[in-house]
């Protein structure tokens, strides 16, 4: 009878966390023709309401529902989050837009540096959502110019880091 | 990368947010203990080959899966896995050669369900605008990381087990059935969850 009980009961707190899943997908790519970096964020929109929710109430991110001011505060939180720097210096970013991925679960957000030409090194720090959750992991995929590359995967302990070009 | 994803599939089953596949794995392996750990290898090896298809073909854009069909499917392994458990426990019979093959085919069978329930988390972690040897790095890596951790639940599983019964004196039969009782008992409040009719 315990055994039933304590069946029943361990269910009903286990299955709030099941499938819960903390990782962002962040690509950050140099593109030699436009002297720009180009990044891409992919963040699941559930995460990224609560996340938001702080500031103002649901934005209903990703629908036809979805508030003007939504834009504004996506951009706000993730040049919060996100530091790029290139040789040193820091970098701003234009906002250029987000869309829903395929699967409807996550936004994609899009950005831009424009005017840059990294020629030792280029860092980033990526701290999307870490502020909610313990285990929250961001991959990153840095590519520079040279055909430099990296891959990090972002933790709360450890969440920047460097590609050193040539 | 290879070490990235490697991270994230251990850290995926471990980080009980995949707590559905801990439970099937309790439930597969709650007959083993220590002295079984062969047995046990090949099995957890049967149950990776299931699950890898499905991963690979799903992450391939080969097959798709409904996923809220998947979402109840997982659960139902659990619980056919335990009732099977109990009723050979009942009868007597866990030794017998019907339930190693019964087992194997569970595993084996059961593991292409688990897999696609994996691919749709995977997609949502795959780098995309990769050539097709990161995409299979990405997939190797994640693979071998849920390996790995499966192996080492089942490791803590049948030492338990074998703690439990040759210390503690608790017989085989009673472990087998407390462990698929409880494991039961869970999957029936997924099923009610994740039922999609």
């Amino acid at each position: 009878m315990k055994l039933f009980i304590f069946g029943i009961l361990s269910t009903f707190l286990l299955s709030a966390g099941l499938h819960e899943f903390h990782v962002s997908k962040c690509l950050v790519k140099y593109s030699e023709k436009d002297q720009s970096l180009q990044i891409s964020i992919h963040i699941f929109i559930d995460d990224f309401e609560t996340a938001l929710k702080d500031k103002e109430d649901q934005l209903f991110l990703g629908t036809e529902r979805e508030k003007s001011s939504a834009d504004q505060f996506v951009e706000n939180y993730l040049t919060e989050k996100l530091k790029i720097k290139v040789d040193g210096t820091d970098q701003s970013f234009e906002y250029i837009g987000k869309e829903i991925s395929d699967d409807l679960q996550a936004l994609w957000c899009y950005f831009e540096i424009e005017n840059t030409n990294p020629n030792q090194k280029i860092e980033i720090e990526n701290t999307v959502l870490m502020e909610l959750f313990d285990d929250q992991k961001n991959i990153v995929s840095l590519k520079g110019p040279l055909q430099s590359k990296a891959y990090f995967l972002f933790v709360k302990d450890y969440f920047s880091d460097t590609l050193e070009i040539e | 990368m290879f070490r990235i994803y490697l991270e994230l599939g251990f850290t995926h089953i471990l980080d009980l947010a995949a707590y559905d596949h801990l439970i099937f794995i309790v439930s597969l392996f709650a007959i083993f203990t220590l002295k079984e750990w062969k047995h046990s290898f090949w099995l957890v090896t049967a149950f990776t080959l299931g699950h890898s298809i499905t991963l690979i073909l799903a992450a391939l854009d080969q097959v798709v899966f409904s996923s809220a069909i998947i979402e109840f499917l997982i659960p139902l392994t659990i619980l056919i896995t335990a009732l099977h458990n109990v009723w050979f426990a009942y009868k007597s019979k866990l030794g017998a050669k019907s339930k190693q093959n019964a087992q194997y085919i569970m595993a084996a069978g059961f593991g292409l369900i688990h897999g696609s329930g994996f691919s749709n988390q995977f997609k949502s972690i795959l780098m995309p605008d990769e050539g097709r040897q990161e995409l299979i790095i990405q997939l190797l890596g994640f693979n071998v990381g849920i390996e790995l951790a499966q192996i080492a639940i089942v490791l803590v599983l049948i030492t338990s087990a074998t703690i439990f019964q040759s210390i503690f004196k608790l017989s085989k039969k009673s472990w087998v059935i407390i462990l698929s009782i409880i494991a039961a008992i869970i999957s029936l409040n997924l099923l009610w969850e994740t039922k999609f009719w």
